[in-house]
């Protein structure tokens, strides 16, 4: 597979501390693709980096490099980045709290064609057949995502699980290329953590290229065709899961000197 | 007839009342609540459905009718083309001060609004060549649209009525848009607004900008109804009315606003009648709506809120 995201030598430093030290890495274009670490190794860093929520200090990361759609991202603002096709979700779980469901789906996919904002309140024809495409979107994601029963309630009524699917529904609104997920199973139970899994693989086959971070290493080892591991704003090895699990500096960058592996699967 | 029918009944035979049983000064009272409609519903754009607690409405205001006021009285301009102008000034006005204090923070941008309202009014007052300072603008003439003069109150009042009602639809049209969702989206969260590709400066600036507009237009309206204008227009008692109107009426609902804007207008004339305890009696009456519907009396007709969660303080 050919790489649909290169990072190449992304270095961020905040006030003389080193978040990222030149970081590079390839993402397969269709695949999952886990970047794991221990607690400000910089994987959010690397995220907010290519997402336009951070302004790297050196470095580049492109969009289907090579090509001829190739984009480079950190010279973007977070718009421009979210409509080249790369959407993130955060660490810290964001839904528009104030927005019933079905909104919080239609406002996702507001970055469609760029309207301006006089054909959207005019409401010109391309505008009215774009939002009508949108809402049987919508409509189709709060099936798959067991939302449909909830559309009409507000986004921050919803359990914690429930935002968890909206949140992943949100940014599929839009057929992105390539999807940022900031621990997208942080917090939930393990049967939400099944469904989950069964989602990104399904979003995975639709074509849409993962990239998460994670803490449930489990997760990432069962679900990962390849694995970069950070480690003090560094990349301290990569590769896939079976050779990822068994790297002795991966088990001490986590657990300290002589941990043993079980544990780490075990957190 | 069921709710849906009687709440329309019932505001069309409220709004025949002045006409029919108005003396003088309960019809000056009805075209005032009309202006301030308007400007309720431009800090409500901002406020309510931005979440932006903007302290520049008084200068869009002060614009509008400034502009108004010296075309009519420099050129004799048709009120047509003076009240667009006065518009366009509070849109200018909008973007001007939009542009810089929208990319601050929400609290440098409360800052900035009014750094740039007062700035406005040092103007207003020193500029005595183009707007005779404290002395003020006198004698504006009636409006005049496409030759035809409003000087009788019950034109006025009708104008009052129709212009209100215009910017009533145009907010709805508004806020019931792709654009008015994305405007919701940026109060809501701003991150994840641009996450989701939605450019918030710009969204903040039109709304901003918009706002400007309505309220360029109720200082039009304004100069021409009182016939005198003076840089007290620009006044931080303005947005003080204006907030009370818009949060107590229901901030982030079309209607909400509206409601305020008629209670608060009419209740001050009400208390006239106890002109000793009037401030007092105010005071009781906000105090009791704060503590009972801290969400508005929008919140009393049972509906839900058009846009939902209150804003931030």
């Amino acid at each position: 597979m050919s790489p649909i995201l290169r990072i190449e030598g992304i270095v961020k430093t905040y006030r003389g501390v080193t978040a990222l030290d030149g970081v590079t890495l390839e993402v397969a274009g269709g695949s999952i693709t886990g970047l794991i670490g221990p607690n400000g190794s910089g994987k959010t860093t690397l995220f907010d980096c290519i997402s336009g929520f951070q302004r790297r200090d050196a470095g580049q990361a492109w969009l289907s490099p090579g090509g001829p759609t190739a984009v480079e991202l950190t010279s973007l603002p977070a718009v421009r980045v979210a409509r080249a096709g790369v959407r993130r979700t955060f660490q810290q779980l964001k839904v528009f709290a104030g927005l019933s469901v079905r909104d919080n789906l239609l406002t996702a996919a507001q970055s469609g064609p760029g309207y301006s904002a006089f054909e959207e309140v005019l409401r010109v024809p391309q505008v009215r057949r774009h939002e009508r495409l949108m809402r049987e979107r919508a409509a189709a994601m709060l099936e798959e995502f067991a939302l449909a029963a909830h559309a009409e309630q507000l986004a921050g009524t919803l359990s914690y699980g429930q935002k968890k699917l909206l949140e992943l529904a949100m940014a599929l609104m839009t057929d992105p290329k390539v999807l940022l997920l900031d621990e997208p199973v942080a917090g939930v139970n393990p049967t939400l953590i099944e469904a989950l899994k069964q989602h990104l693989v399904r979003v995975r086959d639709r074509g849409v290229t993962l990239l998460i971070v994670e803490h449930n290493l489990k997760l990432v080892f069962d679900l990962c065709e390849r694995i970069f591991v950070l480690d003090g704003g560094r990349l301290l090895t990569s590769g896939p899961p079976d050779e990822v699990a068994h790297d002795p500096r991966v088990l001490e960058a986590y657990l300290g000197a002589g941990a043993r592996r079980e544990a780490l699967l075990d957190g | 007839m069921n709710r849906a029918q009687a709440i329309p009944m019932v505001a069309l035979l409220a709004l025949a009342l002045p006409l029919v049983a108005g003396s003088p000064y309960v019809l000056h009272v009805a075209i005032m609540t009309g202006f301030y409609v308007i400007l309720a519903q431009s800090l409500n754009l901002v406020l309510g459905y931005g979440g932006l607690l903007s302290l520049a409405t008084p200068a869009f205001f002060g614009m509008g009718a400034y502009v108004a006021a010296i075309l009519a009285l420099r050129f004799g301009w048709d009120s047509a083309a003076t009240f667009a102008l006065a518009a366009l000034a509070g849109v200018a006005t909008g973007i001007a001060i939009g542009f810089p204090s929208l990319r601050v923070s929400r609290h440098s941008f409360v800052i900035v609004t009014l750094s740039a309202t007062l700035l406005l009014q040092l103007v207003a007052n020193n500029w005595e060549d183009l707007t005779r300072g404290s002395l003020g603008l006198t004698n504006l003439p009636p409006p005049r649209f496409l030759g035809v003069a409003v000087r009788e109150r019950g034109e006025w009042y009708v104008l009052s009525v129709v212009a209100a009602a215009a910017v009533v639809l145009a907010t709805h049209l508004v806020v019931a848009s792709r654009f008015g969702r994305a405007l919701v989206a940026t109060r809501e969260n701003e991150q994840l607004a641009l996450a989701a590709g939605i450019n918030v400066f710009r969204t903040r600036l039109f709304a901003f900008s918009l706002s400007g507009a309505f309220a360029g237009l109720a200082g039009a309206l304004y100069a021409h109804f009182i016939t005198y204008i003076d840089p007290g227009v620009f006044g931080f008692s303005v947005s003080e009315t204006l907030l009370i109107m818009v949060i107590l009426g229901g901030s982030g609902t079309l209607w909400g606003p509206v409601g305020g804007a008629v209670v608060f207008t009419i209740l001050p004339e009400v208390l006239r009648l106890t002109p000793e305890i009037r401030s007092l009696v105010y005071g009781i009456i906000l105090l009791v709506i704060v503590l009972y519907r801290p969400a508005g009396l929008a919140t009393w007709l049972g509906r839900r809120r058009t846009a939902g969660a209150a804003p931030p303080a």
